[in-house]
């Protein structure tokens, strides 16, 4: 039981869509498990199943066969509104496209991580604001995000993903949509979270840079996930 | 990272009650994860979640000890509403031309409203000062209460005007202030002027009025020169009054003793001028002489009447007795009408304009709410990414769901108060512009705005539905 401080327990893991002819199968029995505070970079061409993963593993999606334990909860025994709730608590999403609502500021975006778990405003504003001055946008909470820069707004995406203090933080291409300049600042935030923090993160990546930089590394192929930790992780997971 | 080894303990020893989703403690890793590490924000969260339980309103999640991660999210009603006013006070002009219809709506009901009460009150303010206190009588068979056949009896002419005698018993009733007998002739007659001093002007044609010398008083006629006596009355004498319409057609400012008019032929002592007929406005316009001065001509029998001037509230009452007074043997002779009567009808007639106000209004209101439902529709078409990154953050479909209605509901509410203030506006302009006082139901614009938020909640349902029912993955795959 060396992984028991697993965050993410995946054991044969399958999602298939559509029936007969149509069927695809987006994902074939993944088994792989993530401890917490890892860093972890999930590779493979488009279309391979990182997304339908990352959406098994964010809760948006429920795999048609296998387990998946989240922080030793069977995801698998609990309906939407349970789901939803380690959404609110445990979960932090960082998109590729950002998905920041436009007409609002950049703290009132980061609020929102915390408006499903019913935190009074005041609180939830307070908390915005320093999660804000942690990712270096102090001086931009107030400001309307369409008149921020590209890296601003994943910046403050990033403020929304962990400003609830999630446990796991999936991003999706975070860089995709960045240039090299504002690529490293962001990624250096992330880094920031996961060595000083500790906050365990799964990131999406296209850049064999980016994979690079990350120690462990899942690719995605035609469905399967193959694990650079190899053996190891398929053990780990046998024996949740 | 000192605590880390313990968290990571905590986990595997849930592990054995498998199926159980939740740590069993509550203050779990979700509470001090980061906060041993200097996440100095999400020590914050902590702490505000345990705050909360006292303050928030809950949707969904009830219980009362803290939630456990697996535990269902959870949104304040009062969030909800504000989600919705950051929505919509940031698009003010897409709100409002969102619940125009509702507005129309509201705001035609209300003007409508007001001025039909408005309205009502003018009437009832000069109408029943008046006519609450006066009750005409006439021959039954002049109103044609009776069939034809009955009408030809031999007295019927003799029962206009009525005797002395019989005036004086509808005088003595218990609340009669004033009997006036009021005759006019059937067709204009000449009428021509011959003064002292001048030649005898270019006759006119006017009607003859009769009138008797109590009924001049008691209709509260405004007399300049002088009226005549109850002994012109008894003897019939040829005196007259013109009216000042009539006057002025014949040129005549004032009356100088030894003017006299001829009517018809016939000359009369022109005593005065009737500048107002009060009660009976038809003096002022004719040629006034005593009723029993009138056999020289051909008078209208269905125009004969007694107007008998009650006091304030009275008239009912003399109504019900006035043919026996008039008529103890034959009461069935006179018709008895108070012109009160008419409250019956001008409430069936305000009915019938409310009735139209609603009615017109609950079809504008059917269009608001078929713009609000659709405008909503398009919002949550165009706000399917929101919808994704919503549930991504913890959102439940009834949540979602939440947010549509109430985002209807408030650009409904926004209608209703923009149709309460213009429709208080058209009021009061209408009535200022009338010299009315206007009469206003405080009730109606807050109703206004309730009964808009209504239709706006109903037109949420289907959007809601629609946008509850989006996949999460499917809504963030959207742009």
């Amino acid at each position: 039981m060396s992984g028991s401080g697993a965050i993410v327990t995946c054991a044969g893991v399958s999602k298939t869509y559509g029936e007969g002819v149509a069927r695809v199968e987006a994902l074939k029995g993944a088994s792989f498990a993530v401890g917490r505070g890892e860093q972890v970079a999930v590779c493979g061409p488009s279309g391979s199943g990182k997304s339908t993963l990352m959406n098994v593993l964010g809760l948006l999606d429920v795999p048609t066969e296998g387990s998946y334990e989240l922080l030793g909860i069977d995801v698998s025994a609990l309906g939407e509104p349970g789901r939803a709730g380690l959404r609110s608590r445990v979960i932090g999403f960082v998109f590729q496209s950002f998905h920041l609502l436009g007409a609002r500021s950049a703290a009132e975006n980061v609020e929102l991580a915390l408006l499903y778990s019913a935190v009074p405003r005041r609180h939830r504003s307070a908390v915005a604001r320093e999660t804000l001055a942690r990712v270096g946008l102090a001086h931009r909470a107030d400001a309307d995000v369409t008149t921020l820069s590209g890296g601003e707004r994943q910046r403050v995406a990033i403020a929304r993903a962990i400003a609830h203090g999630p446990e796991l933080l999936l991003a999706d291409e975070p860089t995709g949509n960045l240039d090299t300049a504002t690529s490293d600042q962001v990624l250096s935030v992330l880094d920031d979270l996961n060595t000083g923090d500790g906050l365990t993160q799964i990131v999406v990546t296209h850049s064999e840079a980016l994979a690079a930089r990350i120690g462990r590394r899942l690719d995605v192929l035609d469905g399967v996930v193959t694990d650079s930790a190899g053996v190891a992780a398929a053990g780990r997971a046998d024996g949740g | 990272m000192g605590e880390t080894p313990v968290e990571h303990a905590e986990p595997a020893e849930a592990e054995p009650g498998a199926g159980v989703p939740a740590p069993t403690s509550p203050a779990g890793p979700a509470a001090t994860g980061h906060g041993a590490t200097g996440h100095s924000a999400s020590g914050r969260v902590t702490r505000a979640r345990r705050r909360r339980r006292a303050v928030t309103l809950r949707m969904g999640w009830r219980g009362r000890r803290e939630p456990t991660r697996a535990d269902p999210s959870r949104l304040r009603a009062l969030d909800v509403v504000h989600e919705s006013w950051l929505e919509l006070s940031r698009r003010p002009l897409r709100t409002v031309l969102t619940g125009l219809g509702v507005a129309l709506g509201t705001g035609a009901v209300i003007a409508t409203q007001g001025l039909v009460s408005t309205v009502r009150y003018q009437v009832s303010d000069e109408f029943d000062a008046q006519l609450a206190t006066q009750v005409e009588v006439r021959l039954r068979s002049a109103v044609g209460d009776e069939p034809v056949g009955a009408v030809a009896t031999p007295d019927a002419g003799a029962g206009f005007p009525p005797s002395a005698g019989d005036l004086d018993r509808v005088a003595a009733l218990s609340g009669v202030e004033g009997v006036a007998v009021l005759r006019d002739s059937q067709q204009e007659v000449p009428v021509g002027l011959a003064r002292v001093t001048d030649r005898t002007t270019a006759g006119e044609a006017a009607y003859v009025r009769g009138v008797d010398a109590a009924g001049l008083e008691a209709v509260g006629a405004r007399i300049t020169g002088q009226a005549w006596s109850s002994w012109h009355d008894a003897t019939g004498q040829r005196v007259a009054l013109l009216g000042r319409r009539t006057a002025d057609e014949l040129g005549l400012g004032e009356v100088r003793p030894g003017d006299q008019v001829f009517v018809d032929g016939l000359g009369f002592t022109l005593l005065g001028i009737v500048e107002d007929g009060g009660r009976a406005r038809g003096l002022a316009n004719g040629v006034v002489v005593p009723a029993t001065a009138t056999g020289h001509f051909l008078m209208s029998e269905e125009r004969d009447r007694v107007l008998v001037v009650t006091a304030p509230g009275a008239a009912k009452d003399v109504e019900a007795v006035l043919p026996v007074a008039l008529s103890p043997t034959d009461p069935e002779r006179y018709s008895a009408y108070s012109p009160t009567r008419s409250d019956t009808l001008r409430r069936a007639v305000d009915g019938s304009f409310h009735s139209l106000a609603l009615a017109l209004g609950a079809v504008v209101m059917g269009l608001g709410l078929v713009s609000i439902g659709n405008a909503t529709l398009t919002s949550v078409l165009q706000r399917i990414n929101e919808i994704g990154i919503r549930r991504a953050l913890g959102a439940r479909p009834r949540h979602i769901a939440a947010h549509i209605v109430v985002d209807a509901a408030l650009t409904g509410a926004a209608g209703g108060l923009i149709g309460a203030v213009g429709g208080l506006a058209a009021t009061l302009a209408v009535t200022a512009q009338q010299g009315w006082q206007p009469v206003l139901d405080p009730r109606l614009p807050p109703l206004g705005i309730v009964a808009g938020a209504l239709v706006g909640a109903v037109a949420g349902l289907y959007p809601a539905r629609v946008g509850s029912r989006l996949q999460p993955t499917e809504a963030l795959r959207r742009e």
